[in-house]
């Protein structure tokens, strides 16, 4: 990487222009660059972006190609003004940056046809070390598409007619998803009501309902609703939505609407299933083996199960006399007690001196539980799940606060 | 025997007078309700005579020949046929509220108070409710926008339905301030606004006015309401007196506005009128 | 749009008016409504007037009703051809009213006995504080029990009473003769 003069890097930073866009982030503008190497910066490009392209049609008439004049609307006239004139500073924006980041690869000493976004950050990280914390606020050179926030399409028609027949509630997505929702709700109050005239619909109806069930599900989150609609929904809003969801779900016919329930539904993963099951290998002897770690306070330990053994147990070379304490030597051999197979297995475990007994035994019972869950079928690992074995103990030690004793203890102090 | 039928025996009653030998405790009040009887047959006579005025074609402006015929014919959608005061009463038009809300603004178009509760004249109703339908074809009739708006839970599925389904706009939704009024800003583009609000309840809560009027006719969007007899109608253009609460009187009167916007539309696309925008050419 | 936002000043119409005469929106920038109201504009709200009550003929004659008798009980609203009590009382009066009589309380005695006849017993307020009295020393429903047309509706529909229509002449129908 090329090293600059203290005196180019004070110039670059002087000539620096940080533009503040309305998504808050910095950007490192081109025209810096485009100073720092003499380019003549005649701003023709920018002066074209700010214009407003004079409107083609300034009566607001139009020739069709029958003849007769259309109008466009005012409101649809001025989106397009404005939609061109965005267009145009964008187009400028991207060349600018084009222009930059071969700057930037020249001053690196780098290629520029070869030169990527991960090549310009890491030179503006060299060229303009920050210290400030936060890294939005750091110099930064992106591709303007990133930088400037996304103008949203015209939402009406050329006539200056809305497209969305809800569209002067202002959350035109939002308020069409709740008149769905009553809609399908009245659907389901008229096929009641067709049901109990008609008795016979009922065998049938059981039949359909048994395997609908909102258990294995829960509502979209305020977020993913959000992105849904590609609208603003306030808190308030998406309780509402909620509220109207349960209801609809409530319905003793709720099975009919399934498909459209299930679109608002996302899955609950079980928790069980999520676990990582270690690797069955085989040792030299032909033996299988599943190797797993665990931790406990500050102490970590490894441990291989072996699975046809005869349940002995080596701990750092050393056998279950290893812990002093009957209480250690049972809770490391607890997960296999609640599986079933004491007796079965071999163990052998190394752990980490440091740390006390408890922490040691901890870490052991967590990685033989792991370890052993690759022994076991799903049922028994969901017990071994349920019963915390599978579960890492976050506790440690508390940290000792200054003026205190200890982490709670205070100095033994007297008024007089 | 029926309400209608005692309403239309109440008015035989008043009108002949050799009729009205009343209990002896109603002689007295029977005599003054007579007096009042002519005098607002009378008057009544008098807003039926009132003059159309024929529209006068604007200085420097080419007249479009085929709206402005439209515009002179007194029934261009034929909406007269549409519905009768028998309909209005089937669907419960007439009742109003308890006499004690009744809005000063409203008490010319009701007809009696029967046992604390107000009636509406629906003799009134007809045609104020004819002559809204018709401005409101004739805008359609135009290529205006129409806005649906109405508080009413009950209801407030099938507004939006209708809306949708002739292609016209609602909003049944909380008001929030300044959709009208702050629009640029709320919408982030010029104003659009609607070129007629229909109102199908005025009132917002039951405590309040749907804000929408105020804000349609500062920003002078021509308004329909439909106002019961607890409501205030002098910031409405046109207004139908009616009952608001009853769905089968909100159903009727989105049925007959539906009628109305269809026929409108059709007309607009047989006469003519109805062009599709051409794109906008950037050159 | 321009243009007062007082909407408390005039009518949009006048406001748009205003606003075209004074060049501040052009003719043919005029909205599309503009013609249609001037063309059509809102009907004059007819002039205020005192809101009377309704009254009919029978409410007279249902008030004496139920200053004179008690409580007929309950009506079987979920059958439509029966009629409640006072309902054929009324229409009972209105029907002897058309055959000539015309003196009130006259006119109230006959339709007392007429539905009598056809075993309907009116009971006063006088005669059910007197039978109240007695009912707290012996039973109490006995007292409650009035008419056989309360319970069974199918008898009802031998008192046959044609419904009073406009047809009916009420000249004299509540004229006391003093």
């Amino acid at each position: 990487m090329a090293s600059l003069s203290p005196w180019t890097r004070y110039s670059l930073c002087r000539s620096l222009r940080y533009c503040r866009s309305s998504a808050s982030s910095v950007l490192f503008s081109r025209d810096l660059l485009r100073n720092q190497n003499g380019i003549a910066g005649s701003g023709s490009s920018r002066d074209n972006c700010t214009e407003a392209p004079s409107p083609s049609s300034s009566d607001g008439k139009q020739k069709a190609s029958s003849g007769k004049a259309v109008t466009i609307s005012r409101a649809m006239r001025a989106y397009m003004e404005r939609a061109k004139a965005h267009d145009d500073m964008m187009k400028a924006e991207v060349a600018d940056y084009e222009i930059g980041k071969r700057h930037l690869a020249n001053i690196m000493g780098e290629d520029p046809d070869s030169f990527t976004q991960d090549d310009v950050n890491r030179a503006i990280e060299y060229l303009l070390p920050s210290g400030l914390f936060e890294k939005r606020a750091r110099p930064m050179m992106k591709d303007p598409y990133e930088i400037f926030p996304k103008k949203k399409a015209a939402q009406f028609g050329l006539d200056g007619r809305p497209y969305h027949w809800l569209y002067f509630t202002t959350s035109p997505n939002y308020y069409a998803l709740l008149y769905d929702i009553a809609w399908k709700m009245e659907d389901l109050k008229a096929e009641e009501d067709r049901l109990a005239e008609e008795k016979d619909g009922k065998p049938d109806r059981e039949k359909e309902s048994s395997d609908f069930t909102l258990a294995r599900s829960e509502w979209i989150t305020h977020q993913r609703l959000k992105d849904l609609l590609v609208e603003n929904v306030p808190e308030k809003e998406y309780r509402h939505f909620l509220v109207l969801m349960e209801r609809l779900a409530a319905h003793p016919l709720a099975y009919k609407m399934e498909e459209f329930i299930a679109t608002y539904r996302e899955p609950i993963a079980m928790q069980s299933q999520t676990l990582e099951v270690p690797q069955i290998e085989v040792d030299s002897d032909g033996r299988s083996f599943a190797t797993a770690s665990g931790k406990r306070k500050k102490c970590a330990a490894t441990v291989r199960v072996f699975k046809p053994g005869s349940g002995k147990v080596v701990i750092n070379g050393e056998d279950l006399q290893y812990f002093s304490n009957f209480v250690y030597r049972e809770s490391l051999l607890f997960p296999l007690s609640l599986t079933g197979l004491v007796g079965e297995v071999d163990i052998e475990a190394e752990v980490q001196a440091q740390g006390g007994p408890t922490a040691q035994a901890g870490a052991i019972r967590l990685a033989v539980s792991r370890a052993v869950t690759a022994f076991v079928d799903e049922s028994i690992r969901e017990d071994l799940r349920l019963a915390g074995m599978l579960t890492e103990d976050p506790r440690t030690k508390e940290r000792k606060k200054p003026g205190q004793e200890k982490a709670r203890k205070k100095f033994t102090w007297k008024k007089r | 025997m029926s309400l209608y039928s005692r309403m239309i025996r109440w008015r035989a009653c008043q009108s002949v007078k050799s009729c009205c030998s009343l209990h002896k405790t109603a002689l007295s009040r029977a005599k003054v309700n007579l007096e009042q009887v002519a005098r607002f047959s009378g008057s009544k006579l008098v807003c039926n005579q009132q003059e159309v005025e024929a529209p006068t074609p604007m200085r420097g402006e080419e007249t479009e020949s085929v709206a402005d015929t439209a515009l002179q014919h007194d029934d261009y959608f034929g909406l007269k046929n549409l519905v009768t005061v028998r309909d209005l009463f089937e669907a419960r038009v007439h009742l109003g509220h308890n006499s004690g809300l009744r809005h000063e603004s409203m008490s010319p178009y009701i007809f009696g108070e029967r046992q604390g509760t107000d009636i509406i004249d629906l003799e009134q109703t007809l045609p104020l409710l004819q002559h809204a339908l018709d401005v409101c074809a004739h805008i359609v009739y135009r290529g205006g926008m129409v806005l649906f708006l109405s508080r009413n839970q009950q209801t407030l599925p099938w507004v939006e339905r209708m809306a949708q389904e002739v292609g016209e706009y609602s909003h049944c939704r909380p008001w929030k301030r300044g959709i009208f009024t702050n629009a640029s800003s709320i919408f982030s583009t010029l104003p659009i606004y609607p070129e007629l609000c229909v109102f199908l309840g005025t009132q917002d809560t039951v405590f309040e006015m749907h804000l929408g009027i105020v804000e349609s006719s500062k920003l002078l969007i021509p308004s329909i309401g439909v106002v019961d007899s607890n409501c205030d109608n002098s910031d409405l253009t046109y207004h139908v007196p009616g009952n608001d609460d009853t769905p089968a009187a909100i159903h009727l009167y989105l049925r007959l506005f539906r009628e109305a916007v269809t026929r409108a539309k059709a007309k607009r696309k047989e006469d003519g009128l109805s062009l599709d925008p051409v794109a906008y050419d950037e050159s | 749009m321009a243009g007062s936002r007082r909407e408390s000043v005039g009518s949009i119409l006048t406001r748009l008016q205003g606003l075209l005469r004074a060049g501040a929106m052009k003719a043919e920038d005029r909205p599309i409504w503009y013609d249609i109201v001037k063309a059509k504009p809102p009907k004059p709200v007819p002039p205020h007037r005192e809101v009377q009550k309704i009254l009919y003929p029978e409410d007279f004659v249902r008030a004496r009703f139920y200053k004179t008798y008690a409580d007929p009980g309950a009506t079987v609203l979920s059958n439509e051809n029966s009629k409640s009590i006072p309902q054929k009382f009324v229409d009972r009066y209105l029907e002897l009213h058309g055959k000539g009589e015309t003196e009130p309380s006259r006119l109230f005695e006959e339709t007392t006995q007429s539905l009598a006849a056809e075993g309907v017993r009116l009971i006063t307020h006088e005669e059910r504080a007197a039978a109240r009295g007695k009912s707290q020393v012996t039973n109490k429903s006995q007292a409650s029990a009035v008419t056989p047309e309360t319970t069974e509706p199918g008898t009802s529909e031998k008192v046959k009473v044609k419904s009073p229509s406009q047809k009916v002449d009420i000249k004299g129908l509540f004229d006391e003769k003093s």
